[in-house]
């Protein structure tokens, strides 16, 4: 759910974070000072930092990836290499290992980049184990399986980092830092595409992101937090071996992240006290330990997905809402800036023209020889019956499947095959026969998912972000409230998406694909689930989006609302085109009616 | 050097054996729920610890031993399928995954109770002189684990083929409402599919317990292996996995043998990355995933 | 045989259909008509136990079944054939076929056999490949498995959700004859169909399903010749049987 504000516009929401976290954090600092326990606290400070960059990878992203731990070997070995052997200073050290985590990162990312859910999680682990295993078995580079002494006495701009109270409060500063850096990028443009990845990636894909650029950052950048934790782990070890990463502590990392509740940032360092300090406090329980830990992971799954942070949050239960900007209630702005954002192509030649399209599965014909046009300004409509190669259409014509013959074209050029995004950015927008939302997201949140395309920021501005971002964002918060307006879902903006009815989720869908300023709206079967005075507003919606120039292609079955809004009509049955015309040329087509209504079969004899 | 060749061979079939087995144990279930389970080396793990402990703490002869063994991890099966799989089954996939990895850590914790961390043996079979084959000198146990693999092998492909049962367990695989409506209780034949995973896996435990000793922790790595033999085979066909059990076994101990004894792990899993970034659906695996 | 009353259901968030009710009796063909969307699937799910019913009941045989499962209610006769066919493609026609008697004769191979018998004469294209495996079958040869399928667990009452889709106009003639033949045999069916011409001509009585509520019912002939079903379809009113 939305443990952090979806919009940037909202500083009270983020300032307050910092001090409240050091304040908590300064607590463990004053009550444990020379006790044992200091020492647990350090680490559990330092693998906070790892833990925000395990949320990222597997909390926002939703990636099975088990390969944290050997970036947190490579940040501490390199560290530690550099440091025994040459004497590099601290920070050098530190750049060096994330240097190289980002390399090594980068190949990973792009290896496993085609390789979904089961696949990775195996491949990732697998990785892990062979990092170890090299680092155990390379003793003349490592110091092999017995471990890796010598570290210099790591010292921080002439301060000694030389006690573990000494790690704890370095830990706990940089652990600030990335928790404040990485809920300022959740939040960005950045975050957003991310987080839209993790839900529904095609949804995210018909908006314009590009998922396999997003997902090789976000690996890259959780790399990074790992390396530094990594480095610091090592620092503060003064020995270090490869059993220190070993897959033991990668599972207990993800145990952590859950215990302590993933997409929160701030969470999964709660789990990891719990994992860390637990055992410590009662020696005695030694045995049972590993019991518990079963026990609470298992707990988190069944009766509390959201973690320890998902309780603390129902308990607090304020909710601090950014301070709104003036929505705009007329949306008339909202259209004419799409319409603008359409080439006016000159006299009448299409804007979508398809020709010939075919494609078939596993030797049966779902589309075959369809061609018609959609000029820009209209309004037309496909109708067919079950099976006629309505949806398949639509996934030809938004690059989800690629033609077996035919030609697709956009403003005169072909459609572009790199897949989903890339369609999105020519000016096609889609939505589906089941609305697909981000269900993590609010219904603002939503549609600032589909400003994506007309935002700039990138990684860096997400996470420090300047007044020329800001700014940005403000504008994108406002044109949205303004095309949630336009659909009549201004009063719910800040609601969860998973609390609006069906009729609202299939609105905010199309405020959402809308917000990419499209040259043309597909939408298929927006009626579906819809009762009458919903689809009285949604055949309302529709004209005046047509009359404003959007062009719009519906597939669609209630003929009422086809009627009342379309401007021509191409009917499908069994994969081909049977009619085209105005609809009521269409209604009194023989061919159609028989399509239909089935052809006369006269009963055997007998 | 023709007698360590030989020897090597059978070494990585044992292996390979043990590997194949796991493999099985995960793609039956995967094929029911659609669910990795991490916590399958457990069960080969239980399978050994309950024999052990029947055989020389209460001094059960072998065969009601190893019938405890393979009863308890079956037993353990169904129970990961009612209390932790089928409550978390709302969720997606991946969380179910984490919810088995979870529910190993559990196993492990009681296995560590009951067992101590004392690494175990089990009395081999049939004796411990080996049996001369060629140049090699073979352990007689070996020829139970490449037994074992083979005979359960043969077994399930003859229940999936020729029995009811069997027929509407690939029914239930490959299309659970369509089985539902035709008559069949698809919740028991998921029970069912648990029970005969987790049954060869306590099996692979029994038959490898007098070779490698047999300790709580050990159902990780396992789980790994067999994971990864899954995955290099397809994770939907049983034979490929098969295949993939016995291949990862074979280059394991070849590698070992003759490349470096330390790294025969990273071996493996530089195999699996290789296979998976040329073929991302496995190597029998049907469809691209 | 079936009573509907008042059934509400659909897919969570979504309500699809609204306070349906109709009947079945044994021996009689009744026709499900209405376009796409208009809940005609969800219904049969909603029947057949896939789907859970939010409010109403459902009765069969004489036993309130609103509860229970589907394989529970194969036991008890009725079958669901559902759309798309979903036949089992990795395994053989005989397998399929096999499959069909679970609920009731799992390993009582004399039986079996027997209902083999039975289906095969129905749909003889069906012994001929009875080794075939079922994906590799034409889509009208996988209907006959389909149904051949529902019928190995001896129904009293069968639900067909389209069997027409994508099929030949003289396989759907086929098929449909065949349904008409098991209907003399005291069969009773429940058929839902978008293409209507077709079975409302052997159909005895039908209902029009619209926007989740049954808008018209009555027998076949009358529905035929009614404006308004035509009008739902296409949006304007010209009878069906007609020009």
């Amino acid at each position: 759910m939305t443990g952090t504000a979806g919009t940037m516009t909202g500083r009270a929401r983020t300032g307050w974070f910092v001090p409240v976290a050091l304040a908590v954090a300064s607590v463990p600092a004053l009550a444990l000072h020379g006790s044992y326990l200091m020492g647990t606290f350090s680490t559990i400070a330092i693998f906070g930092i790892a833990l925000v960059g395990l949320d990222l990878v597997m909390g926002y992203g939703k990636l099975l990836s088990f390969s944290h731990g050997a970036f947190l070997a490579l940040g501490g070995y390199v560290m530690a290499i550099l440091s025994a052997r040459y004497g590099v200073p601290v920070l050098a050290g530190v750049a060096a290992a994330v240097v190289v985590n980002v390399l090594v990162s980068y190949i990973i990312a792009r290896a496993t980049l085609r390789m979904s859910g089961y696949y990775l999680a195996v491949a990732t682990l697998g990785f892990g184990v062979i990092v170890v295993q090299l680092l155990g078995s390379l003793p003349d580079y490592t110091g092999g399986w017995s471990g890796l002494t010598g570290m210099a006495t790591a010292s921080l701009f002439g301060w000694r980092l030389s006690t573990d109270f000494h790690f704890y409060v370095a830990g706990v500063v940089v652990m600030i830092g990335c928790m404040a850096i990485a809920r300022n990028l959740m939040a960005s443009r950045f975050g957003r595409a991310v987080r839209a990845m993790g839900d529904d990636e095609l949804a995210a894909e018909m908006l314009g992101i590009d998922s396999a650029r997003y997902r090789i950052q976000l690996f890259v950048l959780s790399s990074v937090f790992l390396s530094v934790a990594g480095s610091l782990y090592a620092l503060s070890l003064r020995v270090i071996t490869p059993a220190n990463f070993d897959i033991v502590v990668t599972i207990d990392m993800v145990l952590m992240l859950f215990v302590g509740g993933k997409e929160t940032l701030w969470g999964p360092v709660l789990g990891a006290v719990v994992v860390r300090l637990i055992p410590d406090l009662f020696e005695s329980l030694d045995d049972y330990k590993t019991i518990m830990e079963g026990l609470a992971f298992l707990a988190v799954f069944i009766f509390f997905p959201r973690g320890l942070a998902g309780l603390l949050e129902r308990l607090a239960r304020k909710e601090r809402l950014p301070p709104r900007p003036q929505a705009h209630r007329s949306a008339h702005g909202v259209l004419t800036q799409g319409a603008a954002a359409a080439d006016r192509t000159a006299g009448g030649a299409p804007l979508i023209e398809v020709v010939g399209l075919a494609k078939s599965f596993a030797g049966v014909a779902a589309v075959s020889d369809v061609s018609f046009a959609l000029t820009q300004g209209q309004l037309k409509a496909v109708i067919g019956p079950n099976g006629a190669g309505k949806t398949t259409l639509f996934n030809l014509l938004t690059g989800v499947l690629r033609p077996d013959a035919g030609t697709i074209r956009v403003r005169g050029r072909p459609l572009p095959d790199g897949g989903p995004h890339e369609v999105s950015q020519r000016g096609v927008a889609r939505t589906f026969q089941t609305p697909r939302l981000f269900d993590s997201m609010t219904v603002l949140e939503n549609v600032l998912v589909g400003r994506h395309g007309t935002l700039r920021a990138g990684m860096a501005n997400g996470m420090v972000p300047l007044a020329g971002t800001r700014s940005e964002e403000r504008q994108a918060v406002q044109r949205s409230h303004e095309l949630l307006a336009l659909v009549g879902l201004e009063a719910v903006a800040d609601a969860a998406v998973t609390t609006l009815s069906f009729g609202q989720r299939r609105l905010l869908e199309i405020a959402r694909a809308l917000a990419t300023q499209p040259a043309a709206l597909l939408i298929d079967e927006p009626a579906a689930g819809l009762n009458e005075s919903e689809k009285r507003f949604l055949g309302d919606l529709l004209i005046r989006l047509r009359d404003s120039g959007l062009t719009l292609l519906l597939v669609e079955h209630d003929m009422s609302l086809v009627m009342r809004v379309a401007d021509e009509v191409v009917v499908l049955d069994r994969g081909k085109k049977i009619a085209d015309g105005t609809p009521a040329e269409v209604q009194r087509d023989r061919t159609v009616i028989d399509a239909y209504l089935g052809p006369e079969v006269p009963v055997a004899a007998g | 050097m023709s007698g360590l060749w030989l020897q090597v061979l059978f070494g990585g079939l044992t292996s390979g054996s043990i590997y194949a087995m796991v493999a099985i144990g995960l793609v039956l279930i995967y094929r029911a729920t659609r669910v990795l389970n991490f916590a399958h080396g457990e069960f080969v793990v239980l399978g050994a610890l309950v024999t052990i402990s029947a055989a020389r703490t209460l001094g059960t002869a072998l065969l009601p031993s190893i019938v405890a063994g393979v009863g308890v991890a079956t037993v353990a099966g169904v129970l990961l399928e009612r209390l932790v799989v089928r409550p978390v089954s709302r969720n997606p996939h991946f969380v179910l995954i984490l919810a088995t990895l979870a529910a190993s850590i559990l196993i492990r914790g009681v296995m560590m109770i009951v067992w101590g961390k004392d690494t175990l043996r089990l009395a081999a079979f049939s004796g411990e002189d080996p049996l001369r084959i060629g140049d090699a000198a073979i352990l007689p146990q070996t020829l139970w684990v490449i037994g074992s693999a083979v005979a359960a092998v043969a077994l399930l492909g003859a229940f999936l083929r020729h029995t009811a049962y069997g027929k509407a367990m690939r029914a239930c695989a490959e299309n659970p409402v369509s089985a539902s409506l035709s008559g069949i209780d698809v919740r028991s034949i998921v029970v069912l599919s648990y029970a005969l995973a987790a049954a060869i896996g306590g099996l692979a435990g029994v038959v490898i317990a007098p070779i490698a000793g047999i300790d709580f922790q050990a159902g990780l790595l396992l789980t790994i292996k067999g994971l990864t033999a899954a995955v290099i085979g397809g994770l939907e066909n049983l034979y490929g996995v098969v295949l993939g059990g016995l291949l990862l076994g074979i280059v394991e101990a070849y590698g070992s043998a003759y490349i470096s004894s330390v790294l025969k792990d990273a071996l493996a899993f530089a195999i699996l990355i290789g296979v998976l970034m040329v073929r991302p659906q496995g190597l029998l695996g049907t469809r691209a995933r | 045989m079936l009573q509907v009353d008042g059934l509400s259901g659909g897919y969570g968030a979504l309500t699809v259909l609204r306070e349906v009710t109709l009947s079945v009796r044994g021996g009689e063909m009744v026709v499900l008509l209405g376009i796409n969307g208009a809940g005609k699937s969800t219904l049969l799910r909603c029947i057949s136990g896939l789907l859970p019913v939010a409010r109403g009941q459902v009765a069969a045989f004489g036993d309130v079944v609103t509860r229970t499962t589907p394989h529970e209610l194969v036991r008890r006769g009725l079958s669901h054939v559902p759309e798309g066919r979903g036949v089992f493609r990795e395994l053989t026609v005989e397998e399929n076929l096999e499959l069909g008697s679970f609920a009731w004769a799992r390993g009582k191979k004399a039986r079996i056999v027997a209902d083999l018998g039975r289906v095969y004469d129905v749909f003889p294209p069906l012994q001929e490949q009875a080794g075939r495996l079922a994906g590799t079958l034409s889509g009208g040869q996988q209907q006959m498995l389909a149904i051949g399928r529902a019928l190995m667990a001896r129904p009293k009452l069968l639900l067909l959700d389209e069997p027409s889709q994508g099929l030949a106009p003289l396989v759907v003639q086929s098929i449909l004859d065949t349904l008409v033949r098991l209907r003399t045999e005291g069969l009773g069916i429940l058929l839902v169909e978008q293409h209507a011409r077709a079975a409302l001509a052997r159909a005895d009585r039908a209902y029009v399903l619209h926007l989740g509520t049954i808008v018209r019912e009555g027998p076949a002939a009358a529905i035929a010749a009614d404006a308004s079903v035509r009008g739902s379809y296409l949006g304007s009113n010209v009878p069906l049987g007609g020009v």
